[in-house]
Parts: C-alpha cells; sequence; structure tokens
C-alpha cells in the first residue's frame, strides 16, 4: 500500500508567475509521455512480473513517479497561482483558465485529457521492460523540449533533475529486461512468456 | 594540425612525446590523458576512488572512466535489446551534489547541452540533509533491485539508512511530521497545519 511523505523528492520554489510556461510544463502531468502514465504504466505491469527484482523494480520507480507527477503538479500550480487575468489572456492560457481557473488538471500540452491509450500494460514481461524503456526516453525527450522552450532558471533546475532520473530509470529497466532474458532458455529466448506459461 | 600534438579519434589531441612522437601507441598515457579530460569538464565532483579499476588506470587515485561503462554478454543471442550491465556502486557523488544532478552515479550523468545544476538545495538545512540522504538511499534502492547480490552496495545503503533516520528525527523535530506515523511525538494533531510540500519555502516554513 502506499504511504506520503510530506516532502518533495526535489525542493521547487518558482519566483515568477509565467501561465504559459505552466500549460507546457503540464504536458508532463497529463501528456502521453508524461509521470501520470510512467506511474500507472509501472504499478499495473508489476502484477504479472515473473521474477522478484522485475516486481521490485517496478514498484520502486512506479512509486518514485508519483513523487513526479506530485513535482509537476506543484510547478503548474506555483508558475500560475499568482498571475493576473490579464497575464493568463495573454500568454494563450485564457482557455484552461476557463475550465480549470489556476487549478490542476491532467491534459497534454495540446489540451487532449490524460488516456490510458497513451501506455500498455501487456503480460509479457520482454514486451511491458521494452516498453518501458521507451516510455523514459520519450520522458526525457519531452524535459529536453522543455528545457529549450524555458528560459526560468528556477524551473530549469527542477527540470533537469526529473531528466536525469528518466535516464537513470532507463539503465534500471534496461538491467530488468536482461535479467529476464537471460534466465530464459538461451537458444530461444521467445519460445514462451515467463509472466503467463507454465512451460 | 599542430606538429606537437596528434589527433586521438573525433575529441582529444594528445601530446607527443620529447621526440615528437606519436605517443598513443602508449595506452596507459591515452587512458590517463582521457580521464583527465573527463575530470577537467566534469569539476567539483566528490568521486569516491575505485581502487580497482575495470578499464583505465588511475590519474591522481580517481577513475572515471570506469564509471561510464558497463559490460555486454558475449556471445549475445540475436533479436533482443542489450543494455549495458552497471558493474559497481562504488563511484559515487557525494549524496549533495548526487541529488543536485539528478543521480549518484557519475556514469549514468548525461546532461542536456552539457548544463548541469549547480549547488545543491538547501544544503547545510536540515532540509537539505534530509533531501539529499533520501535520494542517496532511494537510487542505491533502486541498483540493488537489480543487483541483489551486491553486498557491498547493501552495506552503503544501510549506512545511507542510519543517517537517514538521523536526518528525518532533526527535520520532524524542528519542521513537524513527515508522515501521519510523526504525529506520534507531537502534542497536537499538526499534520494539517504545517505547510504542503507544493507550498514549501526554506526548510519546510
Amino acid at each position: 500500500m502506499f504511504t506520503y511523505e510530506k516532502r518533495l523528492q526535489y525542493p521547487i520554489k518558482i519566483a515568477h508567475p509565467n501561465p504559459k510556461l505552466a500549460q507546457i510544463v503540464l504536458t508532463q502531468y497529463g501528456g502521453p509521455d508524461g509521470e501520470l502514465g510512467a506511474s500507472l504504466r509501472y504499478l499495473s505491469q508489476r502484477y504479472s512480473m515473473p521474477y522478484g527484482e522485475v516486481q521490485g523494480l517496478l514498484t520502486d520507480i512506479g512509486t518514485e513517479e508519483l513523487g513526479h507527477l506530485e513535482m509537476i503538479g506543484t510547478l503548474v500550480h506555483q508558475l500560475m497561482r499568482n498571475a493576473t487575468v490579464e497575464e493568463i489572456e495573454r500568454s494563450g492560457a485564457a482557455a484552461y483558465f476557463v475550465d480549470h481557473t489556476a487549478g490542476i488538471y491532467p491534459q497534454s500540452a495540446g489540451g487532449t485529457p490524460w488516456s490510458a491509450a497513451g501506455m500498455q500494460s501487456t503480460g509479457d514481461a520482454i514486451a511491458d521492460l521494452t516498453e518501458d524503456m521507451a516510455a523514459e526516453q520519450k520522458a526525457r525527450k519531452t524535459y529536453d523540449n522543455i528545457l529549450r522552450l524555458s528560459d526560468d532558471p528556477d524551473v530549469n533546475d527542477v527540470i533537469r533533475f526529473l531528466r536525469e532520473r528518466e535516464i537513470v530509470h532507463y539503465q534500471r529497466f534496461g538491467e530488468a529486461l536482461r535479467i529476464v532474458t537471460e534466465r530464459q532458455d538461451q537458444r530461444n529466448i521467445y519460445a514462451t512468456n515467463p509472466s503467463f506459461d507454465r512451460n | 594540425m599542430d606538429e606537437k600534438t596528434t589527433q586521438v579519434g573525433k575529441f582529444f589531441t594528445l601530446p607527443n612525446d620529447a621526440n615528437n612522437h606519436n605517443t598513443t601507441d602508449n595506452n596507459d598515457n591515452f587512458l590517463k590523458y582521457i580521464t583527465a579530460e573527463i575530470e577537467k569538464t566534469t569539476p567539483n565532483i566528490g568521486v569516491v576512488p575505485v581502487p580497482n579499476a575495470n578499464i583505465g588506470t588511475n590519474a591522481g587515485g580517481k577513475t572515471m572512466l570506469g564509471a561510464k561503462y558497463g559490460s555486454l554478454p558475449n556471445p549475445a543471442p540475436l533479436a533482443t535489446g542489450w543494455v549495458p550491465w552497471q558493474e559497481s556502486a562504488d563511484t559515487r557523488y557525494a549524496p549533495s551534489e548526487g541529488l543536485s544532478r539528478g543521480t549518484l552515479f557519475p556514469g549514468l550523468d548525461l546532461p542536456f547541452k552539457n548544463i548541469v545544476n549547480t549547488g545543491s538545495p538547501y544544503a547545510g538545512t536540515p532540509l537539505g540533509e534530509l533531501l539529499a540522504i533520501s535520494f542517496a538511499a532511494h537510487e542505491l534502492v533502486l541498483y540493488l533491485d537489480t543487483h541483489t547480490n551486491d553486498t557491498q552496495a547493501f552495506a552503503v545503503l544501510k549506512e545511507l539508512l542510519a543517517l537517514k533516520q538521523e536526518a528525518h528525527r532533526r527535520y520532524t523535530a524542528k519542521y513537524g511530521p513527515v508522515t501521519t506515523a510523526d504525529l506520534i511525538n507531537e502534542t497536537s494533531f499538526t499534520w494539517t497545519r504545517t505547510p504542503f510540500p507544493w507550498n514549501f519555502e526554506e526548510g519546510g516554513r
């Protein structure tokens, strides 16, 4: 089960409101390559994993991603909360404001609400871990793009941290994939699915 | 090209020896130079020296090169993906530097456009200590998830967890509960009266 720690993994203190940047950063909350998708993907895949190491890793990284979801929510909240209505209008965030004011809603930068269509949980250990590696690269790519678009040093500090976490997770999922692969029959690693087949 | 140096690969030039001969044949010299180059471009790193380097020789007791590479199986079956295996957790940043960079392991530190965060968040404050130690312990847990039998890394984790317990105690004594379990030390229900972390100021005001 889940307990909550009343602290962020990395501190966040944003000096200047910026509704335009908030809409961009929000994509890591509810977008296709964001933290909500990452945490739900890993926490959903762990049930059918055949080995303790992989169940443990998916649980631990999935939990960390929930903490990152909280960090993205914090960033968007701090970027929106003291903005004037004029600033919001000028920044192009009026459409978001009318439905959500300065609240946090899981959607992409383009306004698409979060969808499980952006994730898979296949019940096949090798397919799942390969997908997880792709997911980490997509998240890393998104943080690269946020850094290209943002000139706020407080925000960029946090984004650089989150981006580096994705690279570390990629390495760990790669190692988990090796653990699974190397435990199959090396003459044909795809003969059976260790998550399901009995032999 | 300067005749007193020789181009080595894409990035490095190696000074020629006293007779103006290309020194790239000397592997020790090459690796020593590469290690020095890496250290020049990544300053202020608190690296724990690796006594038995896998790759590269020591240059002033610090080995960076070994931490950047992992091992691959040989032979490897076709139609599979292979990520190089991180061989050890011995080479690490100090916890506060690790927190700032987003990883404890220099080999995994691959910043966008080589721009890194400088300075450690809230260094020297109870919050800064708690965040840094908790982060270091978490990094070791993820490492150990895939490296179950690494007893050396497990020993390091246990030390970090002891430090974390102390950092947690110091932080909660000053600023209030971090988990609802911490309410056991409170004289009233402070859970809803201390700020939630999206509203944190310095040190958890």
